[in-house]
């Protein structure tokens, strides 16, 4: 297995475990968003955008962009983000194919939705890096 | 008559009068209703087929990328997703812009890959 699919599945875990369902917080890559995916909603797009210390290892940035309803104002979309922290930041997740870490988080500001003007979007990233097995 | 039924019988006419000018195409409703992390797969749900009259009003190509506008009868449309695929003579094409729609007609562009 290359190191994409592998951090990928890596990060993809964090988001198939019984504790992320548990908060109920409707979860799509980037790409798979439904046409009506209601008023609360994640966007997960993994960015390895960098070179790794090896050549089975990469680094990047996880970004996320948090919907919510406009009318719900600023903090539901800041909630939703701490929430994220919680499983992200600090985390490092270990599978067959290689382990990723995650570093510190930071959103930017929230801003109304260009395609649906009655959702907020938030953008929040997380750099990582991906250590691939050899 | 209202109005409403007067247009839609007239258009009716029209696409009859078009003969084969109006292409059979059928839409083939595709729509994502999540995403199963554990698998990486999306959850797909498919609904039959649905078999309209539709008149190629452009052809256009660039590069290996094929692009067709369809006039279609609103009426006759299922919802349209944007996972939607359009069978026209043999070959399935992927839905793209709706570029105008009103209560009787719609646009539609469709695309074909390499």
């Amino acid at each position: 297995m290359g190191k994409f699919v592998g951090l990928q599945q890596d990060i993809y875990s964090v988001f198939a475990k019984q504790e992320w369902k548990a908060e109920q917080i409707a979860t799509y890559p980037s790409l798979m968003v439904p046409d009506n995916p209601g008023q609360e909603y994640i966007r997960v797009s993994i960015v390895p955008s960098s070179q790794g210390i090896n050549i089975s290892s990469v680094s990047g940035i996880l970004i996320i962009d948090i919907f919510a309803a406009l009318i719900s104002g600023p903090k539901r979309p800041l909630q939703l983000a701490d929430t994220l922290d919680i499983f992200l930041v600090a985390k490092s997740i270990e599978l067959s194919t290689g382990t990723t870490q995650f570093m510190g988080s930071s959103v930017s500001s929230t801003q109304k939705d260009k395609d649906d003007p009655a959702l907020s979007m938030t953008s929040y990233s997380i750099p990582f890096s991906y250590f691939g097995v050899n | 008559m209202s109005y409403v039924n007067m247009i839609d019988t007239q258009l009716n006419n029209a696409y009859s009068q078009l003969k084969d000018l109006a292409t059979t195409v059928v839409f083939n409703n595709r729509d994502v209703t999540g995403f199963d992390f554990s698998s990486a797969e999306p959850t797909v749900e498919t609904d039959p087929g649905k078999t309209v009259k539709a008149v190629v009003l452009k052809e256009s190509k660039k590069e290996n990328v094929r692009t067709l506008q369809l006039l279609l009868k609103t009426a006759e449309l299922p919802e349209i997703s944007q996972f939607d695929t359009v069978d026209i003579k043999g070959e399935t094409w992927a839905v793209g812009p709706i570029t105008f729609q009103r209560r009787y007609i719609t646009l539609l562009t469709v695309v074909l890959g390499g």
